[in-house]
């Protein structure tokens, strides 16, 4: 009868109330029987990213160490985690001029901080870094790398006997030590 | 003569016995025949053992290499008393010029950590709005803008240094001998 009315006249019908089934929720067959979790992410991300602090100077060191945990919760990246790893230390001999007396023996360590971080957007990373940079304190090294199994091994003391453990499991399944199990 | 020798010739070739294993080196154990299914349950068995050790081991095999910056040197803390000092007495108007220049650097703190948290919302403000204009304009081009930067990582950066170089600074020579302990 509307469609009439609007053929004939040059009147448009105006609804300004709800239908009752414009008030039902539109519920998409997905979900049905489970709720939809959106996932709010645009961009691609790494997924861990290590950002290694290393100084002579202890205490600026440290200080930076919060800083960039801090800038890195400003970011709102994961940091996963803040850790120390032993430092390396030197021993520096100088010699007296013109020959090899020693003149003076020197022992520096340099102090090693690591944040780690995912979920880091690839277009943030840049902006993350030049903020960094900007506020680096004197004397620092700072290495920004994506995260390989070696840099967690690194902190731990590798177990001789566990290493030596697996090899022996791994020499049963070689063929020359199978031949000597005599069953084969 | 001739006739001992061939004497000797032939009493040697006779009495000379050469039982194939034993033929190398003195070493080589008699080897025994075992019966095939015993040595299938003892391999089995072996095996088994060796995996339930690794097991074991893997539970309590991390341990962290110690960062000595981060542990308390047991020497140093029994005479602790004795290395403590008395805080030094400082006149009053040193105090107040101190805490004046005290609240002139918080000031200037707070203004530069403002100033940062301006910048980094611009930053993140404008990169959406750029990559939302992009993508609006040519997706491939979005695409490729949203990829990870292969240049970028790893980045390696050293701070500043406390001064410039110093103008005719004559070094001396010496050594560095890496003292850092290495636990394999």
């Amino acid at each position: 009868m509307s469609l009439l009315k609007s053929l004939t006249s040059n009147t448009v019908q105006k609804r300004l109330f709800a239908s009752l089934r414009d008030k039902a929720p539109k519920i998409t067959p997905q979900e049905l029987y489970e709720p939809v979790f959106e996932d709010s992410k645009v961009y691609p991300e790494y997924s861990t990213i290590n950002v290694r602090l290393q100084s002579y100077n202890f205490v600026p060191l440290e200080k930076y160490e919060g800083y960039v945990h801090r800038i890195a919760k400003k970011f709102k990246f994961e940091i996963v985690d803040c850790y120390a790893v032993a430092a390396q230390t030197q021993n520096i001999q100088t010699y007296k001029p013109n020959s090899t007396v020693v003149d003076s023996e020197i022992e520096l360590s340099k102090y090693d901080r690591t944040v780690r971080i995912s979920q880091v957007p690839s277009i943030r990373l840049p902006l993350f870094i030049s903020l960094i940079q900007t506020h680096a304190p004197i004397g620092i090294e700072i290495t920004v790398k994506e995260h390989e199994k070696v840099d967690e091994d690194n902190r731990y003391i590798p177990d001789l006997m566990l290493k030596e453990k697996q090899l022996e499991l791994k020499a049963l399944d070689d063929p020359a030590i199978r031949r000597n199990l005599g069953w084969e | 003569m001739l006739k001992l020798v061939s004497h000797l010739n032939s009493t040697f070739s006779r009495n000379l016995h050469i039982s194939t294993p034993l033929s190398g080196s003195v070493f080589m154990k008699r080897q025994k025949k075992v019966d095939p299914e015993v040595a299938k349950v003892r391999e089995a068995r072996k095996r088994k053992k060796l995996e339930r050790e690794i097991r074991d081991m893997q539970k309590h095999s991390k341990k962290p290499k110690p960062v000595e910056e981060l542990t308390i040197d047991v020497r140093r803390a029994k005479n602790l008393p004795e290395r403590i000092r008395e805080m030094p007495v400082i006149s009053e108007e040193k105090a107040e010029e101190r805490a004046l220049i005290l609240k002139e650097y918080t000031k200037f703190a707070h203004q530069q950590r403002l100033a940062d948290e301006k910048w980094l919302k611009e930053s993140i403000k404008r990169q959406d709005a750029a990559l939302k204009e992009l993508k609006r304009v040519s997706p491939d081009l979005y695409n490729s803008a949203i990829q990870f930067d292969q240049n970028l990582l790893p980045f390696h950066f050293k701070g500043p240094s406390l001064t410039p170089p110093i103008k005719g600074y004559v070094s001396p020579d010496g050594e560095y001998v890496d003292t850092t302990k290495s636990w394999t």
